[in-house]
């Protein structure tokens, strides 16, 4: 239930605050976004089977944010900063696919 | 169907590991460990949902940021650029039209005026030096043996070089350097204002886009083309080109090529002066 | 193995002539619509042309191009339809006719060299004093006044001035340039007839012509527009020996 309110709280805010993301930030709010669903989508999956743990959810996105945006940022550094980006995408994006699967198997048994 | 052995299995499977892995640990392997300690410690410690909401709330600012600025940004720029084709694609079907009216009403009022030209001895002589003039500037359509370059872009497979419009340039020099008396690009017949320049991954001849393969034709002499075009400096930079970047180049005699009419253009801005100097170049 | 081809190849049959089930209605209609997307996908890239991959300001360029041009032929269909008016009428037919000729006679004139001519415009003055120029500065030159809209042409040094026309070519002759054949030194002075600050923005765009000629060792280039400017630098009208007047084509 709480989860619920969360996310219309998350929502709301940022439909209401508009934040303006400064310059520097901006490369790596697609990675972040990446590392969230992939975050959500572990944990959806995780309650479905009964295996939820709050720690490692919490864990789990916090880290896969901070080492997605720090792996884009060396490569910004080394000049392989958007294919390392494209990449990360790549990879969160496999895997908030096949949590998704596999929540549709256990919703839909289809 | 024959079952291999499991290790012939792994070993085929082997290099797709790194695919495989991520479609099989998609859910973090620390939920599975988390639940097994729990099992053998016998808890059973209920999730702070406060700590889990918070950190849901803060996914989905994260991601509703990212959208709100993405549907303002983006919009603007795609909006714009598709304005733009679209003006531009308007803008060429108007000029199409507007050339078609004016070659329509010219053809209509050069048969009227040579029919009353041709009745009269001065007229008559004033219609030829139009003719010859027309056929030099490039406004009437000619026949005749002569030289058909092909320059291409290279296929992607080899580096996908383009031609640049320079190149372009170099080699119709080239081809009236070597004696052409009337030379086409890609059907466009050149004239005194006709420009090649390059714009996106199009090259515009006379303000038309053309794709590659760009083919030049031009009416000349045709061996002493082929010879002169195929001696010059551009000649052999095209062929550098084409073995380096993969670019096409290749030409070839013809004995009939047919170049169109450029249409008539009318001057804006240049009056005839009223005295000619004598100084000059004829 | 021959068996299990006899059984696909039943099955295929089998699977073309049944009666469709609701299975395969569904099915059909999911690949019907597949196939509708990929071809709109393919005609909607196709579709957009050559200028899909245009940065858009050469977009913004092209299309001020095109709207000159379609500026400059609208003038010239009301030109032509007031002298459609004058030919069709019995007894002006053919005073007009003569004056329609000689006024195209002129632009004929002007347009091959073998007419002086006069307007506004402007003059692309190069110093080179230490011979560093070569001939493709010279082409771009003219490519680019082309391309603004220039009428009338012609270049001017030491060793001489050269008409340019549609055949015209540049060259290099060791450290000197050709055009048409005639060597000629800095200081080079290129007259061009046409709307002055459309010639004189398309010679100093970044990167363009006087940028090239400045960044060469020791050159400078300045342009001056005018609101008169001459260019009386003749040349004989060519006679094509190979060219000659085609039939038009059959529509």
């Amino acid at each position: 239930m709480i989860v619920l309110i969360a996310v219309a709280l998350g929502v709301s805010l940022g439909l209401v605050l508009q934040p303006t993301v400064p310059l520097d930030l901006q490369p790596y709010l697609p990675i972040a976004v990446v590392a969230a669903l992939d975050a959500l989508f572990g944990g959806v999956r995780a309650w479905l089977e009964e295996i939820f743990d709050d720690r490692v959810f919490v864990v789990s996105f916090v880290a896969n944010v901070l080492v997605a945006s720090l792996i884009v940022y060396v490569g910004d550094k080394l000049g392989v900063g958007g294919q390392l980006s494209t990449s990360i995408v790549v990879v969160l994006g496999i895997r908030i696919f096949s949590n998704a699967a596999a929540i549709r198997r256990r919703v839909f048994r289809a | 169907m024959a079952s291999t052995p499991p290790q012939g299995r792994q070993r085929a499977d082997a290099s797709m590991s790194l695919l495989v892995d991520l479609s099989v640990d998609a859910l973090d392997p620390g939920y599975a460990a988390a639940a097994e300690r729990k099992r053998a410690a016998g808890t059973d410690r209920r999730p702070r949902w406060v700590l889990v909401g918070a950190t849901v709330a803060a996914a989905t600012l994260v991601i509703a940021v990212a959208a709100v600025q993405t549907r303002a940004s983006a919009p603007a720029a795609a909006k714009s650029r598709a304005a733009l084709v679209a003006a531009v694609d308007r803008q060429s079907a108007t000029v199409d039209r507007l050339e078609r009216t004016i070659a329509e009403l010219s053809a209509e009022q050069d048969k009227l005026r040579d029919a009353s030209l041709a009745s009269t001895g001065a007229g008559a002589a004033l219609a030829r030096r139009i003719a010859a003039a027309e056929l030099v500037a490039g406004n009437l359509r000619v026949d005749g043996p002569g030289l058909r370059v092909t320059v291409a872009d290279a296929s992607s497979a080899s580096g996908g070089s383009r031609v640049l419009d320079r190149q372009l340039q170099d080699v119709v020099n080239a081809l009236w350097t070597a004696g052409a008396e009337a030379i086409a690009v890609n059907n466009q017949r050149l004239t005194a204002q006709s420009a090649i320049r390059q714009a996106g991954d199009a090259i515009l001849v006379d303000f038309r886009p053309q794709v590659s393969p760009y083919v030049i034709t031009a009416i000349g002499p045709a061996v002493d083309l082929e010879t002169k075009f195929g001696a010059s400096r551009t000649a052999e930079r095209m062929r550098a080109n084409s073995q380096l970047y993969g670019l096409r180049f290749d030409y070839a005699r013809a004995g009939r090529l047919t170049l169109p009419a450029a249409p008539d253009a009318t001057l804006r801005y240049a009056r005839p002066a009223p005295a000619a100097s004598p100084r000059g170049r004829s | 193995m021959s068996a299990e081809g006899e059984s696909l190849r039943r099955r295929l049959v089998r699977a073309l002539f049944a009666r469709p089930g609701p299975a395969q209605l569904g099915v059909a209609a999911l690949c019907g619509l597949l196939a509708f997307a990929l071809v709109t996908q393919v005609r909607t890239t196709a579709g957009s042309g050559t200028l899909a991959s245009a940065r858009p300001d050469d977009l913004v360029s092209i299309l001020a191009d095109l709207s000159g041009r379609a500026d400059r032929l609208r003038s010239q269909v009301a030109d032509l339809q007031r002298s459609a008016a004058l030919l069709s009428n019995g007894s002006t037919r053919d005073s007009a006719a003569l004056a329609q000729a000689r006024a195209r006679a002129q632009t004929l004139g002007i347009l091959t060299g073998t007419l002086a001519a006069r307007g506004p415009g402007v003059v692309l003055t190069i110093q080179d004093p230490r011979l560093e120029l070569h001939s493709a500065v010279i082409l771009n030159a003219i490519e680019e006044l082309r391309d603004a809209g220039a009428e009338a042409m012609q270049i001017a040094g030491t060793g001489g001035v050269v008409r340019i026309i549609t055949s015209t070519a540049v060259g290099d002759l060791g450290s000197r340039v050709t055009v048409d054949g005639v060597a000629l030194t800095a200081p080079l002075h290129l007259v061009a007839i046409g709307d002055p600050r459309a010639l004189a923005t398309a010679l100093g765009i970044p990167g363009g012509v006087v940028d090239s000629v400045d960044s060469t060792g020791g050159a400078h280039a300045i342009v001056t527009t005018s609101p008169s400017v001459s260019v009386t630098a003749l040349r004989a009208l060519a006679k094509p020996r190979y060219a000659s007047p085609a039939p038009a084509p059959t529509p």
